[in-house]
């Protein structure tokens, strides 16, 4: 990265508004400390309380989302594979968007969750706001939900939290990775605040 | 009875039991990555309490900045020994605080003693 590349990389950043950007490995210090991070950038950014919160709301669900889902990726220096994904933050300039704020993340998932988290994800995208506070209700209700659903840990509440606090329906795609073996797929889905 | 205290982190809330009282404090924000490990301590000394000492009344007062959703799940399972509580007489109440501004954890608080007839939810909204 010379001085004029990172000059290109920088501006790109700037046009696009991010204020807050991540890619590696998860784990739980390392979401603690880049929530603590964003809060703290947020705290200088000219926006209302609710929406601040809803923002590092909805960051702390995707990011232990992809700690919880990401499929592990091997490291480079032999230490256990564990999860990786990407995690950014940013203005929304678009004058044709609804939203002030845009969260996006993107992280490899197993094939084989592919189908389930897209029925997810179109069920809750064809929800009202009402509708989606009452199927919270019933999943914080159904708590043993959470013992016999093994993929959906959080029994769906991180999702719908998520949702929640979006001003728009949620957007997601899959695209093929690059991985050799073709076990995964990345997944990405992007919140409107 | 002893005591439980625990102090605030990054990500869980200060917790202060007061048995002598029949007091729960809790105050900050909770989003830890795994829930379990901090709150199952908490379930099971009030459970023991509640089952022991049957007190006549109990005083929980509640203040979150924000909670992530797994958390949700562990107030849930706090509220519901509450409830068991009350069915056997005690007197709960719940002071639940929140900023004014702050829908989500209002709301949460009203989700939460959802079917709890036994709990009584007494809303603070503040202003910060």
């Amino acid at each position: 990265m010379n001085p004029p590349e990172f000059e290109r990389f920088q501006g790109n950043a700037q046009d696009r508004g991010v204020l807050f950007y991540y890619a590696g490995a998860f784990s739980p210090p390392v979401i603690a400390a880049a929530a603590d991070s964003l809060k703290t950038r947020l705290a200088t950014e000219d926006a209302s309380g609710p929406a601040k919160r809803k923002l590092f709301s909805t960051f702390v669900e995707m990011a232990q989302n992809i700690l919880h889902y990401a499929a592990d990726t091997p490291a480079a220096d032999g230490s256990p594979p564990a999860p990786h994904g990407a995690i950014a933050v940013g203005r929304e300039d678009d004058p044709g968007s609804t939203g002030h704020y845009w969260i996006v993340c993107r992280n490899p998932v197993d094939q084989a969750y592919v189908e389930r988290l897209a029925c997810k994800l179109d069920a809750v995208r064809a929800m009202s706001l009402e509708q989606i506070k009452q199927s919270y209700r019933e999943q914080l209700r159904n708590a043993e939900h959470a013992r016999t659903d093994t993929i959906s840990r959080g029994a769906g509440l991180g999702l719908l939290t998520i949702a929640r606090d979006a001003c728009a329906p949620l957007e997601y795609s899959f695209t093929p990775t690059t991985d050799p073996s073709g076990r995964t797929t990345l997944f990405y889905v992007k919140a409107c605040i | 009875m002893q005591a439980l205290h625990a102090e605030r982190t990054t990500v869980t809330p200060e917790i202060r039991f007061l048995p002598a009282e029949n007091r729960l404090l809790v105050a900050g924000e909770c989003y830890p990555e795994n829930p379990l490990p901090f709150f199952n301590p908490i379930l099971a000394t009030l459970k023991h309490y509640f089952e022991l000492h049957k007190p006549p009344h109990f005083e929980a007062r509640m203040q979150l900045q924000y909670i992530n959703s797994a958390s949700t799940m562990g107030l849930r399972s706090l509220f519901s020994l509450f409830n068991e509580a009350g069915e056997r007489g005690t007197d709960i109440r719940v002071l639940w605080a929140y900023d004014a501004e702050d829908d989500a954890i209002e709301e949460l608080g009203t989700d939460l003693v959802e079917d709890f007839h036994n709990v009584l939810l007494e809303r603070q909204p503040y202003n910060a």
